[in-house]
């Protein structure tokens, strides 16, 4: 499931389409979701440098930490020195509110807002200014792909959550899908603490998202010390799918010196899937359904009314013994009734095996009392 | 007919009165008489116009509240929408995509004549004596059956309106100008015709709602439906799609756009218009999304479908097919003290 995630910021975004955005939140009971993001974020850059992402470039826009911790080595020890130029941070920890500029006169400041070439970040001074902070995250994606226009970059936004400190709802919401709808952005990341904010906010931020992976501590652990959350919890991940459908996914993660490892969970429910059944009908002892050769045979079964609608009449065994009967039909003779039907003679057709074994209830009613019984009125 | 007959009364304000409010039935193509003296305008999913009663009682306002994570309401918009213009009634769009005229371009065709015919077959006939063997004694009443039917349809085929309802034979009408379907069956793989979409109008609020011009538009657009008395009505339909979706939310307060609801509902129930209204609740404010809630005549919602749910897949025989549900919350009680309420729906895609 990680590695789905990972694929699907790895393949970035199809034409005509916003980019796909994967939103990791996460709450206090779990303080896991910068490592999960890292995590994330490690991949992509693993994929970006083989070269087997879409884009070829990625902006990290750094709010929570300093600028070095992403360009740095890798966070956990393995790989080479330092990234490359495709990777660009938008600094927006060192001095988001502009408190280093404030007395120094205007060209001072215009200087110090260029590009730092060696760090390859760009420093931002006034975060509350989102469409300032959109064109630097665009500058520094140009400036990632060597200002080709065709190629694409992806976009890690380190914590939406500090966003939220200095914007509005309406504002944030704004930024992010222009964000997705430009045509050179190819992935979209962001990180959210969930409990910071309304769940309205939450909502609104997740309508804006493709996948959202939810950070949650492991189940059985809750009633344990929360020190053995940091290591250990739960990834659930809640995919859109282009046919309208959801997928979710749960995966248990451990964290360790060398990266996160991710581990598949069964549910309950998925322990014991309910049989694929054709109809809803329940499981019991015996047999609803008829075998082939029991249909056949239910088929040949004589009914016991003396009517069938064909205007013959059909002669059952009731039960009496009629000597009179019997022996007229030990002679072969059929004895005419008052209606003038013909007796059919029963025999067992070959291969049947159901018979109806009928009785009358009492001997005193005649052998055709089933009809309506105003019919022998006389008025 | 043998049902008029029967009847004691006879309804008033029927034929060629006045048409438009007050009394009269409309008499306008795609619109059909219901209960209560309201006329109706189908959804344009003949499942759907079921489920509602019969169709949208012209002058009401339909709210669909959309699931985050699905777009399932596109699906019915497509369908509101190809049915008005199907029976060439004006249609306003209005939608926080950048380019709302590209979307009218996934507006489904009228499926091929013999494929919907065989649909709207009735249930197999149990031809043959032999169906029946240990009720045997309802064969004859079967076939007396059939023919009342068959004797009802060809007298609704030729008369000129049709006043009795019957089910088999509800969805064909036939006015002045030729018959047509009141609801039609759509096709979702072929495009609606270009010269259909004449009748289109559109407006996008990607970068924030203005909402006194939008009001304005919408004012236009009904007060162009009205016609003088003795001729053929016009109905219009409004879609606004997403209404309260974040970029709408950039240049209005929650306020403002309860307001505009009003207004909205007071000038659709005046005028020959229904107006299809779809928005997130949950980006709403809770005591938000209650207001918006009451506003509706007629209160839908879509959820999605979680893709391999095992549980889910051995509750319900058909569960690939399905890929969202369809829940009504409240039904449009026009004229009348009724109050309907149905608890649950499910919607498969035909796709």
């Amino acid at each position: 499931m990680a590695e789905a995630v990972a694929r699907q910021l790895r393949d970035g975004v199809a034409v005509g389409e916003q980019a796909p955005a994967v939103m990791v939140r996460d709450t206090l009971d779990t303080r896991a979701g910068p490592a999960i993001c890292d995590h994330f974020f490690s991949s992509l850059c693993s994929n970006i440098e083989a070269g087997r992402a879409q884009a070829k470039g990625l902006v990290a826009v750094a709010l929570r930490r300093t600028p070095e911790s992403y360009t740095a080595a890798s966070l956990y020890g393995k790989g080479n020195s330092r990234r490359g130029s495709w990777l660009q941070v938008v600094d927006c920890y060192t001095d988001p509110l502009g408190w280093n500029c404030r007395g120094v006169d205007a060209k001072n400041e215009v200087s110090s807002d260029r590009a730092d070439s060696a760090a390859q970040s760009l420093i931002c001074h006034d975060i509350s200014d989102l469409t300032g902070l959109l064109a630097s995250v665009l500058q520094s994606g140009q400036a990632s792909v060597n200002k080709q226009a065709t190629v694409q970059f992806a976009v890690l936004i380190d914590s939406v959550s500090v966003l939220l400190r200095y914007h509005t709802l309406p504002a944030l919401t704004s930024f992010l899908s222009s964000l997705r709808s430009c045509e050179q952005v190819s992935a979209v990341m962001w990180l959210v603490h969930a409990d910071l904010h309304e769940s309205r906010v939450i909502a609104s931020i997740e309508y804006l998202s493709t996948t959202v992976i939810y950070v949650e501590p492991q189940l059985r652990l809750l009633s344990e010390s929360k020190i053995l959350n940091i290591r250990r919890g739960r990834l659930r991940a809640r995919t859109k799918k282009r046919n309208g459908r959801v997928r979710e996914q749960v995966e248990e993660f451990h964290i360790e010196l060398g990266g996160v490892n991710f581990t598949p969970v069964i549910l309950a429910k998925d322990l014991q899937p309910p049989n694929l059944m054709k109809t809803t009908t329940p499981k019991v002892q015996f047999n609803l359904d008829l075998s082939e050769k029991e249909r056949e045979d239910r088929s040949r079964v004589i009914l016991p009314f003396e009517h069938q609608g064909d205007g013959r009449e059909a002669h059952i065994y009731d039960g009496r013994p009629d000597t009179l009967d019997s022996d007229f039909e030990k002679l072969g003779i059929n004895r005419g009734y008052a209606k003038e039907t013909v007796i059919q003679n029963i025999e067992p057709t070959q291969g049947a095996v159901g018979e109806i074994h009928y009785l009358r209830d009492s001997d005193d009613e005649r052998p055709d009392s089933d009809e309506d019984p105003d019919d022998d009125l006389d008025i | 007919m043998e049902m008029k007959s029967g009847r004691s009364f006879v309804r008033k304000g029927g034929g060629g009165g006045g048409g438009g409010g007050g009394g009269g039935y409309l008499q306008a193509k795609g619109v059909r008489p219901g209960s209560h003296g309201v006329s109706l305008v189908s959804f344009g999913l003949d499942d759907v116009d079921q489920i509602i009663g019969g169709g949208i009682p012209v002058g009401s306002l339909v709210m669909i509240m959309e699931d985050n994570e699905a777009p399932h309401h596109m699906l019915l918009l497509r369908y509101f929408m190809a049915q008005g213009l199907v029976h060439s009634q004006p249609l306003f769009f209005a939608s926080p995509l950048p380019s709302p005229q590209a979307f009218l371009g996934t507006l489904p065709a009228i499926a091929s004549v013999r494929e919907s015919k065989s649909r709207s077959m009735g249930p197999k006939d149990s031809s043959g004596e032999d169906e029946l063997r240990i009720a045997w004694q309802y064969r004859r009443y079967l076939s007396e059956q059939k023919a009342l039917e068959e004797r009802r349809l060809r007298q609704q085929e030729l008369t000129a309106s049709s006043w009795a309802p019957s089910s088999s034979s509800f969805n064909h009408a036939s006015t002045a100008g030729g018959s047509y379907e009141f609801c039609n069956d759509f096709d979702m793989r072929k495009p609606l015709e270009r010269s259909l979409l004449i009748g289109a109008k559109c407006e996008s609020f990607a970068s924030g709602a203005h909402l006194g011009g939008l009001l304005d538009q919408c004012k236009d657009f009904v007060s162009k439906l009205a016609r003088p008395p003795g001729e053929t009505q016009t109905v219009g339909r409004l879609a606004l799609q997403s209404l309260c979706a974040p970029q709408c939310m950039q240049t209005c307060t929650d306020w403002e756009l309860l307001a505009f609801l009003q207004a909205l509902k007071g000038i659709v129930r005046a005028s020959n218009s229904v107006a299809v209204i779809t928005f997130p609740a949950s980006l709403l404010r809770p005591t938000m999304a209650i207001r918006w809630q009451h506003f509706a005549d007629i209160l839908l919602s879509v959820e999605a479908v979680l893709d391999e749910d095992k549980e889910m897949a051995g509750m319900l025989t058909d569960y690939q097919e399905i890929v969202g549900f369809l829940r009504v919350h409240k039904l449009a009680s026009m004229n009348t003290q009724v109050y309907f309420l149905l608890l649950f729906m499910i919607v498969k895609d035909c796709t």
